[in-house]
C-alpha cells in the first residue's frame, strides 16, 4: 500500500482541463456560434486546455435516463475536467431538455468542479431565466457555480453572415472576466479535491 | 461510520484524498443509516493523476 501523505502537497501540475458544451441538439440554433465564439476565448487562457463538446453529436438515447446511459466517453472527458463551460440557450425560460438528459448521466465526475454558463437568448435578457433555473441543477449535482455569467442576448443578430461576432470587445471583455473566477474556482477545486480531506 | 482506511487509485496506484460525502439515490444496497434517503458514499479523488472513485459508507 502506498504511503498516506500527511503533508498537503503541491497541486499537481497537469494544465486545467475546461471543456465548453454547447447544450442544444436545435437545428439552427443561434447558440452555436456563441458556444465557438467561448471557446476560442477558452483557448486563448494560459495553463489550459479545452475541447468543444456538442451534445448533439453525443447520441444519447431516449428510453432510459441517468447512469444507466453513461457514454463512456463523456463521462471520462467530465472526469477529466476541472471545470466546465455550459453554453445553453433559454427555451420557454427554461434550459433544453436533452442537455438534463445528458448531464445527469454522471454524478461524480462533477462532485467539487467548477461550473460557468453562457446563457444565450433570442430577447434582451440573456437568458438570466434559464441561468436561474439551472443553478439548483448545478448544486445537486455537485458543481460549483461562480457568480460571473455569460449573457447573450439578440442570439439572431448577434453575428454576421460568416460567423463574426458584433461588437467583438465589448464580448471578449465580459468573457475575459467570466473566465477569470471560472480558472480561479478550477484551481482552487482542484486543489481542495487533492489535498483537503473532509 | 467512515473507513478510515485510504483508497488507492486504480489507475496510478497512489493514496487517494477524500473530500465529499454524497447520498446515493439510485438505489443501492439496503440496511444505510435511516437518517438518509440512501446510502452514502465517500467521493475520493486521486492528488496524482485526477482520477475519481466512490465508495460506499
Amino acid at each position: 500500500m502506498s504511503e498516506l501523505a500527511v503533508e498537503y502537497s503541491a497541486m499537481s501540475n497537469r494544465p486545467l482541463f475546461i471543456p465548453v458544451i454547447l447544450g442544444t441538439v436545435r437545428q439552427g440554433r443561434a447558440s452555436e456560434n456563441v458556444a465557438k465564439f467561448v471557446f476560442e476565448q477558452v483557448k486563448k487562457r494560459d495553463g489550459v486546455e479545452t475541447e468543444f463538446v456538442d451534445v448533439r453529436e453525443l447520441n444519447f438515447p431516449a428510453t432510459d435516463a441517468g447512469e444507466q446511459i453513461k457514454d463512456p466517453k463523456f463521462s471520462q472527458l467530465c472526469e477529466r475536467a476541472d471545470g466546465l463551460v455550459l453554453v445553453v440557450p433559454e427555451y420557454n425560460h427554461g434550459y433544453p431538455g436533452m442537455l438534463k438528459h445528458v448531464l445527469d448521466s454522471n454524478l461524480k465526475e462533477y462532485i467539487h468542479k467548477a461550473v460557468g454558463i453562457c446563457g444565450v437568448s433570442a430577447g434582451g435578457f440573456g437568458a438570466t431565466r434559464m441561468i436561474e433555473n439551472m443553478l439548483p441543477v448545478m448544486r445537486e449535482l455537485g458543481l460549483v457555480t461562480i457568480f460571473w455569467d455569460g449573457n447573450f442576448s439578440g442570439a439572431q443578430k448577434l453575428f454576421d453572415e460568416n460567423g463574426a461576432i458584433h461588437d467583438e470587445a465589448t464580448h471578449v471583455t465580459r468573457i475575459d472576466k467570466f473566465l477569470g473566477e471560472l480558472v480561479w474556482m478550477s484551481k482552487v477545486l482542484r486543489y481542495g479535491r487533492e489535498n483537503i480531506s473532509l | 461510520m467512515s473507513n478510515n482506511e485510504p483508497m488507492i487509485c486504480s489507475k496510478c496506484g497512489a493514496a487517494m484524498n477524500h473530500h465529499a460525502m454524497k447520498i446515493d439515490y439510485s438505489g443501492g444496497l439496503p440496511g444505510h443509516d435511516p437518517a438518509f434517503d440512501g446510502p452514502l458514499q465517500e467521493v475520493h479523488t486521486c492528488p496524482n493523476c485526477g482520477h475519481t472513485e466512490l465508495r460506499e459508507v
